[in-house]
């Protein structure tokens, strides 16, 4: 018999890309600028993303745009040197897809140990 | 190389130079040193950049072609008090949805209608500031 958790409710939530759920998990701990952004996602990920400032900029835009992070304003830093926080609606979205990772996660891993049986 | 990469970001939008070009030629400084301090991997780090930023030029041209152009009476419709959701997820729907429009209209040179989707911004992220102090 198979087990399936329940699914977790994500009617509004898209999964996230690859960029996108690293730039949210690096925010997570603490507010980033960009080049710190692109060493935590390189170490993060066990040097296998690496972003370049072109995929990392649209990915900032667009989840400035959507509302999940913020700029930073942090006082000895320059108009060039910009923070990104994460927001409450950014830290909802990447339990949403946490908890999908996890969903599908334990269904591989229930369905693989069904197989060795 | 950052002579090159400051004439591949004259081909995103005006609007996207202004607001992310300094910060991003400053990140890739920094970027460019480490790599230059470490000796290594040089190349890598030139092609990637390269690509990334051509990429990411036509991406943001693409996402403003395909940005909704909203008429007055939705910009209107989004923000009235009537209408005015109380929930942080349909406001940040509402907000995304003004955005590309601005960014669309700016890019038709239609600055009346870029004012007006500002104010509507304006109006709807202070009611979002209030949802999320509550």
């Amino acid at each position: 018999m198979r087990h399936v958790a329940a699914q977790p409710d994500a009617s509004d939530h898209k999964p996230l890309s690859e960029p996108v759920f690293l730039i949210l998990t690096s925010l997570a701990e603490q507010p980033r600028h960009g080049y710190a952004l692109m060493q935590d996602i390189q170490e993060i990920s066990n040097q296998r993303i690496i972003l370049s400032t072109g995929t990392l900029y649209g990915a900032l835009r667009r989840l400035l745009n959507d509302g999940l992070i913020a700029r930073f304003q942090q006082p000895d830093t320059s108009r060039d040197k910009q923070a990104y926080k994460l927001t409450t609606e950014g830290r909802r979205q990447l339990q949403v897809e946490v908890e999908r990772m996890k969903y599908l996660t334990h269904a591989a891993m229930s369905r693989m140990k069904e197989s060795e049986v | 190389m950052l002579g090159t990469y400051r004439a591949i970001l004259k081909l995103y939008p005006p609007q996207y130079r202004e607001e992310f070009g300094p910060e991003m030629i400053a990140t890739f400084m920094q970027a460019e040193a480490t790599y230059r301090e470490k000796g290594s991997g040089q190349f890598n780090f030139a092609v990637r950049e390269l690509a990334g930023l051509l990429t990411g030029a036509l991406r943001e041209w693409l996402t403003l072609r395909n940005s909704p152009d909203l008429d007055l009476s939705q910009v209107e419709l989004l923000t009235s008090e009537i209408s005015l959701p109380t929930d942080a997820a349909e406001m940040h729907r509402r907000l995304k949805r003004l955005i590309h429009g601005m960014q669309f209209a700016i890019a038709n040179h239609n600055f009346p209608m870029a004012r007006r989707y500002s104010n509507a911004e304006r109006i709807l992220r202070e009611q979002l500031r209030k949802i999320e102090t509550a």
